[in-house]
């Protein structure tokens, strides 16, 4: 077996085999191999210094307030709902949206185009009674001028009748 | 949502054992119960790295929380395409990386202000065996950081994932974006650099207190 430390391709077996990594037939190759290479032997002695060297530098824990804090940045990052409304994919905003903006069009226009109560016109119904009733007041005292009329002229008419059978 | 997260999470933690793609699938559907299971699954092993590779425990925290911020900002477009612990190393890679860039002038200064402050440990008088294990310990581990700090960026990476995360090589190379073949070159390289500055640190060396140890 070629020695795993002068070929930089397979130094990643002696790794592995320090690791205890490889499977059984090459962990058995390896055995015997690194039984009598020297060089083999001092690399795996100084990579398990390596090793234990760096399982003695433990960082510091967590502090225990970092999920609280994590939670509060996320809450920050969170859309306003207004935001949330316009973005929700599953409540097909879009068409809402226009449908919301044609109702607002009609009510607009409904809304301006109701007539002031106050003016007289034709409109409600009560207005077309006020209407008829007023007429019918006016046609009455229009009757009755016409009859005070008529009363006044009467004696006149039958004065001139007299004076033209006279003649 | 807080207080929502954390009484669920007290409630369901112990009975969990699904798998992260399937707790983040959940989240993609909303469920924000799951994040906080996989935030407290995942957070110590992904501070712990961040930690080793900026080696500010205040920074690794933040970068830590930018990490699970940026996995739950994408849960709408997650895909088990790969497994959780290399997205989520990838982006806490990637963000290490862009971190140690950016400060890189401003760390070679605070390396400089570190020195000082150990040298001062270690001229503190002897006091006992018990304080001079603990400085001894504390050196060793002074030793390892600085071997640590002192590779480039991505052959550190690559150690600590192989190191402490236990990745495979193919899990490393999604994380660095490279190939399979690059991340064993990247260790031998960087497993080199660590054997040569590390080596008198052997067993033998090491106070009794601390051999045995893995």
């Amino acid at each position: 077996m070629e020695c795993p430390v002068q070929n930089r391709d397979t130094a990643s077996l002696l790794l592995d085999y320090c690791d205890r990594k490889l499977d059984r037939d090459l962990m058995v190759q390896m055995d015997r191999h690194v039984e009598h290479c020297p060089s083999c032997q001092q690399m795996m002695s100084a990579q398990r210094t390596v090793w234990e060297a760096l399982d003695e530098w433990e960082p510091a824990p967590v502090t225990p307030d970092f999920n609280a804090r994590l939670f509060a940045r996320l809450e920050e990052d969170r859309p306003s709902w207004w935001r949330r409304l316009i973005e929700a994919p599953q409540l097909l905003w879009k068409p809402a949206m226009g449908m919301a903006a044609a109702c607002a069009v009609l009510v607009t226009v409904s809304v301006l185009r109701t007539p002031d109560p106050t003016e007289v016109g034709t409109g409600t119904p009560a207005m077309a009674q006020q209407e008829a009733q007023q007429e019918a007041e006016q046609l009455d005292k229009t009757l009755s001028d016409m009859e005070m009329l008529q009363a006044l002229e009467g004696p006149l008419a039958g004065e001139e009748t007299s004076s033209s059978k006279s003649l | 949502m807080t207080a929502s997260i954390a009484l669920s999470q007290a409630a369901l933690a112990p009975a969990t054992l699904e798998r992260d793609a399937e707790l983040m699938l959940r989240v993609r559907e909303g469920d924000a119960i799951c994040f906080g299971l996989l935030v407290d699954r995942h957070r110590n092993s992904v501070v712990h790295f961040l930690f080793r590779m900026v080696q500010n425990q205040a920074i690794a925290e933040e970068l830590g929380q930018e990490v699970f911020l940026r996995v739950y900002r994408s849960r709408q477009s997650y895909e088990p395409t790969a497994k959780f612990t290399t997205w989520m190393f990838r982006i806490a890679t990637h963000l290490a990386l862009n971190w140690i860039r950016d400060t890189k002038n401003e760390k070679q200064q605070e390396s400089l202000d570190q020195e000082v402050i150990d040298g001062a440990a270690r001229q503190v008088a002897d006091r006992g065996p018990s304080v001079e294990q603990s400085l001894v310990a504390e050196a060793r581990r002074t030793e390892v950081r600085r071997a640590v700090e002192m590779l480039p960026e991505k052959q550190r990476a690559a150690v600590l994932m192989h190191k402490y995360e236990e990745l495979e090589y193919s899990e490393i190379a999604q994380v660095l974006d490279c190939s399979e073949s690059a991340v064993k070159s990247l260790l031998f390289r960087a497993y080199e650099t660590l054997r040569s500055r590390l080596a008198h640190m052997n067993s033998d060396a090491r106070p009794v207190a601390l051999r045995g140890k893995r």
